[in-house]
């Protein structure tokens, strides 16, 4: 055909050429306009599916929480004897605490833009949600809750201390699984003798513990580690030698940074 | 092609009836030619990404941040049935460095159990740095068979360690001491499964809130059923919807059925790799500078022996 003459070889050589940087420069255009698709399961999937929960299969965690209550009545009402009224108060205390969240959460869904957004409005969207799910992954009748206050105004002397004694002991044996996690993943490079394991971790769990709200965090294996560095060195050498108290001080200067980020998780750590 | 024929003078076409200026329908059909090639996807990087791979010079399918070059199942299988001294270095070298962070921090529980002369740390040294290039070798034909993942195939390299240790103590430390060596070894591993089995006791503790009495039943559970994959990284337990979790069968024998449908309920995504060091257990702090180099080690090696002699004078 007369188009491939030789003489318009030139012109087709350079037409591809043309095509070939058009094939890249507009996809990198495109990028920077890229439009998203905003869904109910997306933001769902912001505040619970972190948390381990299928969003898009219906599961918005309200399943967990209202378990978590009841498993937590039924555990104080084993052991504290809690008579029907005391019950029910406490109930729908819980209840409260879980719908004030899904309130909230509802609110916050109804302010969301759905459809095609942009990555800027994704973004905003995207941090907008974060205390949601920081809350979720706290517990919703946790401290501060409705359900706690509820539980110090109706329980009687007797039962709150058996309430409290259950939770320390919670919290205790939680933490101390933290602990060993973390002298476990410390022991990767700079293993211990079993008498050195066993006194660091009850150091550890004698000297002020940090004050935690739990749930999974990515951090949750620095907390004993910052916490470690709270520790008096006196009390520190009493299990380690200078080599690994050199080496320890190197690792708490260089996670010193992370307080701030765990404080924000809910840790505070006390200065011994 | 009726309508499209050249005229005499060969300057001009006639489409349907209609006079056309050749150049003209040249560029009409150049830019039809044009928006095809975009159309089809053809972008210049995979474009020319094709014709790399098409001439052997592409890395074609290669998975991203693999380091080593990746064998096709023939290379493989032939590379696998070379003998071990001869396999390319290129499959062992990545993982020298991390192996020898292993060994020093083993060297250094070897030195604080057993606290050997100089000659014999020496000499555990030189079997450790021996026995480190054989896994090495072996964790590369791992690698270049595809068997990233598959980490229950590869090499417990601290166990290995372990054991050439001990082999060559026993030729030259008491019975006790080596004795002592070993416990304190099985003390460790013993630490590392419990603290894993309380970490996963926390993930499923934040799904159903076990009570006290559950939480004692259910450790006690997943210790007589533990498996050992489950404590090799811990860092896995910091991401709940990939961390591994005991069979709905254990769980059923401690937790009531509400519980047991909630935790089935959970999402899980398998598995989670943190790169093959941490997937293997083998380095935990390093990235935050926790690392018992040689220097460390020899350090302490001298300021015991300082000490040793000071007390000797003394008395």
């Amino acid at each position: 055909m007369s188009l491939f003459r030789s003489s318009n070889l030139p012109y087709m050589l350079s037409v591809l050429v043309l095509t070939t940087a058009l094939g890249t420069w507009p996809a990198a255009l495109l990028a920077q306009e890229r439009m998203f698709q905003m869904t109910e399961q997306q933001f769902n999937s912001w505040i619970f599916e972190s948390n381990g929960f299928n969003s898009g299969q219906g599961q918005t965690g309200r399943q967990r929480v209202e378990v978590s209550l009841t498993a937590r009545c039924q555990q104080l009402d084993a052991t504290a004897h809690l008579d029907e009224l005391q019950r029910e108060k406490l109930r729908l205390a819980g209840q409260y605490d879980i719908q004030r969240f899904f309130n909230d959460v509802d609110a916050a869904r109804r302010q969301t833009s759905m459809g095609q957004i942009s990555q800027e409005e994704l973004n905003r969207i995207y941090q907008s949600v974060q205390p949601l799910s920081q809350r979720f992954q706290m517990g919703l009748n946790g401290r501060g809750s409705l359900f706690e206050k509820t539980i110090r105004t109706t329980l009687t002397e007797e039962q709150l201390a058996i309430y409290e004694a259950q939770e320390l002991e919670r919290d205790r044996r939680r933490y101390e699984s933290l602990v060993r996690g973390s002298i476990a993943m410390l022991e990767l490079s700079m293993p211990l003798t079993q008498k050195q394991r066993e006194k660091v971790i009850s150091l550890m769990m004698e000297e002020s513990p940090p004050t935690l709200t739990f749930g999974n965090s990515y951090y949750q294996l620095l907390i004993p580690i910052r916490h470690m560095s709270r520790i008096p060195d006196k009390k520190l050498r009493t299990v380690f030698n200078d080599v690994e108290m050199n080496v320890l001080k190197d690792l708490f200067r260089k996670t010193q940074v992370y307080d701030q980020i765990l404080e924000q998780q809910g840790v505070f750590l006390v200065d011994e | 092609m009726e309508a499209l024929h050249r005229t005499t003078s060969g300057k001009r076409i006639s489409v349907g009836g209609v006079r056309v200026d050749r150049r003209i329908l040249t560029r009409v059909a150049s830019c039809l030619v044009a928006v095809l090639l975009f159309t089809s996807g053809a972008s210049a990087q995979s474009f020319f990404q094709k014709i790399l791979n098409d001439i052997g010079l592409g890395n074609g399918e290669r998975p991203a941040g693999e380091n080593a070059r990746v064998l096709d199942a023939a290379e493989a299988e032939k590379k696998d049935a070379v003998a071990e001294e001869e396999v390319d270095p290129e499959f062992s070298n990545e993982f020298t460095g991390i192996l020898t962070q292993v060994l020093n921090s083993e060297l250094f529980y070897v030195y604080k159990v057993c606290t050997p002369n100089e000659a014999q740390l020496n000499s555990l040294r030189a079997a450790g740095k021996l026995e480190i290039a054989r896994i090495a070798k072996e964790y590369g034909r791992l690698q270049a068979k595809n068997r990233n993942g598959n980490w229950a195939e590869w090499p417990n390299a601290r166990e290995r360690i372990g054991n050439v240790f001990v082999a060559i103590l026993k030729e030259q430390l008491p019975e006790e001491t080596v004795g002592n060596y070993q416990r304190e070894m099985a003390a460790r591993l013993d630490a590392q499964r419990a603290a894993a089995r309380g970490m996963m006791m926390n993930v499923l503790d934040d799904r159903v809130y076990l009570s006290n009495e559950q939480a004692i039943s259910l450790d006690q559970k997943l210790s007589e059923q533990w498996n050992d994959e489950w404590s090799r990284n811990l860092m896995v337990f910091s991401y709940p919807q990939y961390s591994p979790r005991p069979d709905a069968s254990l769980l059923k024998d401690v937790l009531d059925e509400q519980q047991v449908k909630l935790l089935g309920d959970m999402r899980n995504y398998g598995r989670i790799s943190f790169g093959w060091q941490t997937d293997l257990g083998l380095t935990g702090w390093q990235n935050l500078g926790i690392n018992m180099n040689h220097a460390l080690l020899d350090k302490w090696v001298q300021a015991t022996e300082a000490e040793s002699e000071t007390d000797e004078a003394a008395q």
